[in-house]
């Protein structure tokens, strides 16, 4: 599959899901637009526009055509998906543990698995880091950190 | 005559020792500010707030004015160096600016930025005083229909920001204002797309969605590449613009200060439209728009002339009439009621001083900023040295405590994440994150906008036509769209030719 | 035998009911013993935020502990409301928010909390005001040549703070009081009204608080005040709604809350507090520069009037078609 074949497709999805949720909450009239109207010619428009480049790469032969499997040649999409899963716990720990733990904890594991950096690096950056950020924003800009199960 | 009499006034107030100090206080910090990405003016302004109960009143607001232009500067490094928008109003400057960077040249993009903040931000206070009276008229004159057909030719203009294919970027236009529909319907009171999480009623917030879609996916996309980025340290070369830099950028330094001043001016306009609509303005004037998106310096100076020039400008409805421009300026009215003082027409006559006061700072202000910024262009570019595995955990990092300092709210980081995501396979697919963000701002205005007018004119759309101004910006539009269409044909014949 | 038997039951009865007491006497003793957290339903530099912290300052002078604001803005609140409905009963969690979280917002969206049983009141120490204005250059003067004026001219259009606010349920009785017919626009805050009257694309604004800078500067002209059953000190000629025979939308507050159960002796502790700080000189001074009344509720006064509340505006936005949305 072409890349330029699959992404319209989802958007297609999406623009076809919005119109329904558009349809929804209420279209009114064109005197009287209701609160669904605006979000209703928007998918709508997408989903044209999603026809439009499909039928750009199929019949025309013009687009971003490359083969899927053919994006992440010569890069790791492993990489990108560990930081993100990463990322994700990240979020979801982050009101319970607190900041600076949870901010540690991540620092380290990207250091660590994810960029391979040496014991010493790994320490000494996700310290200063985590540290400095929570300094910097708590005491010096005094924005509210999430605080954890342990007051900090 | 009267125009040096007042800044004589206003020196007098500003070379006080105390306003001088708190003046490069405020810049320095705001500065700052905007160079962290995510934490913007408004919550560092709401926090220093208390600080200014203890100063007098015009010191306060020379402070906190310092820190909203103050952020405009420094907003634009970030954008440059790492493709982050340190500030929403940058996410344009990262577009050419960190090509530039790619290209060595991060130097002369600083440079071209920080003077082009500097000759903007000074033209938009010379302009403030010049012309304050009779601009607010024509700023109140701008009514739903105004703001309908202002919006509209907004997105027309949006169309140039397209780089490859037109459909893709119409389409994340469309997704734009779609995603600019979620929240609660001012109109009915509705919620829209809200999902049951309480935190999008009042919708998806622009510095989450900005960050993922620009920085976080950034950051994805330079962890997938193996091979490390140390060959950028290799090729920097000069730290300043050259002469041609600037032979280049004159034209977009002047229109986007222009530019940005006026939508400045206009209640809900703002930085962001200015530098979005100038850069567009730009591409479109332009001999050679293909170099756009490539690292073309006009689009860097453009945008960022725009953005400070915008910030100048949103300070004339407020000292004038009182009316808040943008959320920013609605801290301020809130810190002049503290002080006992009412914003609004009489502020003039009933304080020359801070009104003057206020104005020469700014003045001051931005000569401080070029100052404080240019010898930290060589630092900034020493930074671009440091190994990307350590670089990239602190961006994101940066991001991750910007977009939750928002509101304090983790749904804002969480979103974040989702836009990262979802920028990021953008694109890899090819589609340009940057119409996104202009619809998104355009969507609500537009919306509220079209739905008033129709209320007010009891459902004909003739309203839109019978008014000057209104009608004005949709001929521009259909002229514009005519124009773009005509050099699609063009384009089309040739190919045929070939 | 008996006589003993009965003592016997009352010494344990004594102690039992003192031991249950214990904690909560212990309790009052301590509290406060660690840092406040008042979470604020708006955002910082907005004007319920101003109030919020300076009540943190005051409250953390007379108790001795950190009184700390943190911003939760969203949703009108609600946001707000549901965090603290959510924390532990020991009155180190408070929120300062509007009456509006449960005396309306609950009719019209899902909230995540139950208005009327998730909180414990504190006390209220403001209202929200609303005033009918014109520009001061209209020949209108008074309230009744208004009324005649839109008689004679239906489908005059105004501007209010928003769908639903107090402001607009005013205006709305008061239209179908006097039988007129008016065009609504609504906008996202008293500001943004405020600015449509400016620019003459109205004809009148609901004014939330704001319309009282250009009054101060003749730029407004006030006819009718309401949400209130006083007239506004400061324009002693001008009529509450009541006054002209109409039913009012009563004023929302800015008030304290904790979580549901909180034991009475800190709930007790922390009224007093906040009404302390509430009547010092600089707190006064600060609701007069921003131009809030100040409206003090005890918290028996205010849990009876919020459920009045409640109940009122629930037929209000019933009647006037508003449905509950989620």
């Amino acid at each position: 599959m072409k890349a330029d074949q699959v992404s319209p497709l989802f958007w297609l999805t999406f623009g076809l899901v919005s119109a329904f949720g558009s349809i929804k909450l209420g279209l009114g009239t064109f005197r009287e637009p209701g609160p669904g109207l605006l979000a209703f010619l928007a998918s709508s428009f997408i989903c044209l526009m999603a026809l439009v480049v499909l039928f750009q790469s199929l019949f025309l032969k013009r687009g971003f055509l490359n083969k899927l499997s053919t994006l992440w040649e010569g890069a790791s999409w492993r990489r990108p998906l560990a930081i993100g899963v990463i990322l994700i716990a990240y979020i979801f720990s982050l009101e319970r543990g607190g900041f600076l733990l949870t901010s540690l904890i991540m620092l380290f594991i990207i250091l660590k698995l994810v960029e391979k950096l040496s014991w010493t690096r790994t320490i000494v950056i996700s310290l200063s880091i985590s540290v400095g950020t929570f300094l910097l924003f708590n005491k010096i800009l005094k924005t509210t950190l999430p605080r954890g199960l342990f007051g900090f | 005559m009267e125009f040096f009499n007042n800044l004589m006034v206003g020196f007098s107030v500003i070379f006080q020792p105390l306003n001088l100090f708190f003046c490069f206080l405020g810049v320095f910090i705001g500065t700052l500010i905007g160079v962290l990405p995510g934490i913007g003016p408004v919550g560092t302004m709401a926090i220093l707030l208390p600080i200014t109960y203890g100063i007098p009143p015009t010191t306060a607001i020379i402070l906190l004015a310092g820190i909203y232009y103050g952020a405009q500067y420094g907003g634009s490094t970030t954008s440059i160096l790492v493709n982050i928008p340190g500030e929403a109003a940058s996410v344009i400057t990262c577009l050419d600016g960190y090509q530039m960077a790619l290209q060595g040249r991060a130097g002369p993009a600083l440079g071209i930025a920080a003077f082009g903040s500097f000759i903007a931000g000074t033209f938009s206070v010379i302009a403030l005083q010049a012309i304050a009276p009779p601009l607010v008229r024509v700023a109140l004159s701008f009514g739903p229909p105004e703001y309908f057909s202002l919006m509209v030719l907004g997105l027309v203009i949006l169309t140039y920001l397209a780089q490859k294919s037109m459909a893709k970027a119409l389409m994340m236009a469309g997704v734009g204002l779609l995603l600019g529909t979620v929240g609660l319907d001012t109109m009915t009171g509705q919620p829209r797309f809200a999902f049951d999480i309480p935190e999008l009623l009042d919708g998806i917030g622009l510095v989450p969605l900005v960050m993922g879609l620009f920085g976080i996916s950034e950051v994805f996309l330079n962890v997938e590449k193996v091979v490390q980025r140390e060959v950028i340290a290799a090729k920097i070369t000069r730290l300043l613009p050259s002469l041609q830099d600037w032979a280049e950028s004159k034209w977009a330094i002047a229109r986007g200060s222009v530019i940005g001043f006026f939508l400045g001016v206009i209640p809900g306009g703002g930085a962001v439209l200015g530098s979005l609509v100038s850069y567009a303005i730009e591409k479109r004037v332009s001999k050679n728009p293909e170099k756009f998106g490539k690292g073309a310096i006009e689009g860097v100076a453009a945008p960022e002339s725009a953005n400070n020039s915008a910030a100048g400008g949103a300070f004339i409805p407020l000292l004038t009439l009182g009316i808040p421009a943008n959320v920013v300026m609605a801290i301020l009215i809130g810190a002049l009621m503290i002080h006992g003082i009412t914003p609004g027409p009489m502020l003039l006559k009933e304080h020359p001083d801070l009104f003057w006061g206020v104005i020469a700072s700014m003045y001051v202000g931005n000569a401080m900023l070029l100052v404080l910024n240019l010898p930290l262009i060589g630092l900034w570019v020493q930074l671009l040295r440091v190994p990307y595995s350590i670089l990239f955990p602190l961006i994101l990092f940066f991001c991750l405590v910007g977009s939750y300092a928002v509101n304090n709210s983790i749904i804002d980081v969480a979103l974040m994440l989702l836009f990262g995501l979802i920028g990021y396979l953008m694109r890899k697919f090819e589609y340009e994150p940057a119409p996104l963000v202009l619809a998104f701002v355009l969507s609500p205005i537009m919306e509220q906008a079209l739905r008033q007018s129709l209320i007010l004119s009891g459902g004909s759309f003739g309203i839109f036509l019978n008014r000057p101004i209104s009608l004005g910006c949709l001929l521009m539009a259909i002229f514009l769209l005519v124009l773009s269409f005509i050099s699609f044909l063009k384009v089309r014949i040739k190919e045929k030719e070939d | 035998m008996k006589l003993k038997k009965e003592v016997t039951k009352m010494i344990f009865l004594v102690i039992g009911v003192f031991l249950i007491s214990c904690p909560a006497f212990v309790f009052s003793q301590t509290f406060p013993d660690k840092p406040i957290t008042i979470y604020c339903g708006y955002a910082a530099g907005a004007t319920t935020d101003l109030t919020a912290r300076a009540l943190a300052a005051g409250a953390e002078k007379l108790l001795g502990v950190p009184v700390v604001v943190e911003n939760k803005p969203g949703g009108g609140a609600t946001v707000a409301a549901a965090l603290v409905a959510s924390k532990k009963p020991d009155g180190y969690t408070l929120g300062v928010v509007s009456t509006g979280v449960i005396a309306v917002r609950p009719h019209l969206l899902k909230v995540g909390y139950d208005p009327l049983k998730d909180f414990t009141l504190i006390n209220q120490y403001a209202r929200y005001i609303g005033g009918l204005c014109v520009l001061s250059e209209s020949p209108l003067k008074t309230i009744d040549q208004f009324i005649a004026y839109a008689k004679a001219h239906p489908g005059l259009s105004y501007a209010s703070p928003g769908m639903y606010t107090q402001q607009h349920l005013a205006v709305e009785l008061f239209r179908q009081c006097k039988g007129l017919e008016f065009k609504h626009v609504p906008t996202k805050g008293g500001a943004e009204a405020n600015t449509q009257l400016l620019g003459k694309h109205i004809n009148f604004v609901a004014g939330a608080g704001q319309h009282i800078q250009y009054l101060k500067q003749g730029v407004f002209r006030l006819l009718m005040v309401f949400n209130t059953d006083k007239r506004d000190p400061k324009y002693p000629d001008v009529p509450t709604l009541q006054e002209l025979g109409c039913q009012d939308a009563p004023a929302l507050g800015y008030i304290v809350v904790g979580p549901k159960g909180l034991p009475e002796p800190v709930a007790k502790k922390l009224e007093d507090t906040f009404k302390k700080v509430t009547e010092s000189e600089e707190f006064q001074k600060l609701l007069a520069n921003l131009e809030i009344p100040y409206d003090y509720k005890s918290r028996a006064q205010l849990e009876k009037d919020v459920l009045r509340d409640y109940e009122l505006y629930k037929t209000f936005l019933e009647k006037m078609g508003a449905k509950k949305q989620g």
